[in-house]
């Protein structure tokens, strides 16, 4: 196993490693690898909430990622523009499957309903990380990778709107839709358990 | 502002996007409607926990050097 230093703070910094990457420097690659895999594995596991396909999908970002590295030029940050890459890798995939999601419909999903119901029922369930990484993961796709975008990754409305090619009021919308789909699901999760 | 109306508002009252007038329209209703301010503070809690999740560490993740393998293989054959 080759000796790979991660994370040292006088260690080379991501772009010159690009750099040597690209010029055909293979260690340089690997340590680029260990730096950011955990980075882009959450990222896909968030976008896909499924763990296979994530890991799938960290292997075809890292494999696209060797095919490209030629071409970064420095004049963006290297975690910004591998970022980019992942989120397009994920939204291709989507395409891929043809689950493609409409983001201008509900998706044929059952309208959100506002329970209204007595004191009991307005009780509020325990939103906490795990049952919000549930709910996440039965989201549909659309609103998924907005809310996991805007919410989670902290994106802009304007920049979601240019990755995904829709327009901001639409990315605003989906992820209200998605707040309100999250929260019945957190609620139907709390009622079975 | 009825229920629906107050609803449909919830995210840009959170991100302090509403003119004056649905602001205000908002948080009078939420006032008197114990419903919508559960609906309310139930999105707030799912908006602070998801930021939590950025820098979340607590994921299962799959083998580091297994994975890296397989990157090796694949993109030597490209
Ligand atoms: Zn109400």
């Amino acid at each position: 196993m080759s000796v790979v230093e991660i994370d040292k703070p006088d260690a080379v910094g991501d772009v010159e490693l690009a750099k040597r990457a690209g010029a055909g420097d293979a260690g340089a690659f690997e340590q680029l690898y260990h730096r950011h895999f955990r980075r882009v594995y959450s990222l896909c596991l968030r976008m896909l909430g499924n763990p296979t396909e994530a890991e799938d999908l960290t292997q075809e970002v890292f494999t696209n990622l060797y095919r490209k590295i030629g071409s970064f030029r420095g004049d963006s940050q290297f975690t910004t523009w591998l970022h980019r890459m992942t989120v397009n890798q994920v939204l291709m995939h989507f395409r891929k499957k043809s689950t493609r999601t409409e983001f201008t419909t509900d998706e044929g999903e059952t309208p959100v309903q506002i329970v209204q119901g007595t004191a009991n029922a307005d009780r509020m369930p325990i939103i906490d990380r795990i049952a919000l990484e549930d709910a996440i993961a039965k989201l549909a796709p659309g609103y998924r990778t907005v809310f996991v975008l805007h919410d989670v990754e902290g994106h802009e409305h304007e920049e979601i709107a240019r990755m995904l090619g829709i327009a901001e009021g639409t990315s605003k919308s989906q992820l209200h839709k998605a707040r309100l789909k999250l929260r019945e699901l957190i609620r139907q999760q709390a009622k079975l358990n | 502002m009825n229920c629906a109306e107050s609803i449909e508002l919830l995210s840009d009252y959170h991100a302090g996007e509403l003119d004056d007038g649905k602001e205000t329209g908002v948080s009078t209703h939420l006032e008197k409607c114990p419903p919508c301010s559960v609906v309310y503070t139930e999105l707030t809690v799912i908006v602070e926990t998801a930021s939590m999740l950025r820098s979340d560490d607590k994921i299962n993740y799959p083998d580091e050097y297994v994975l890296w393998r397989r990157i090796s293989l694949t993109k030597t054959a490209v």
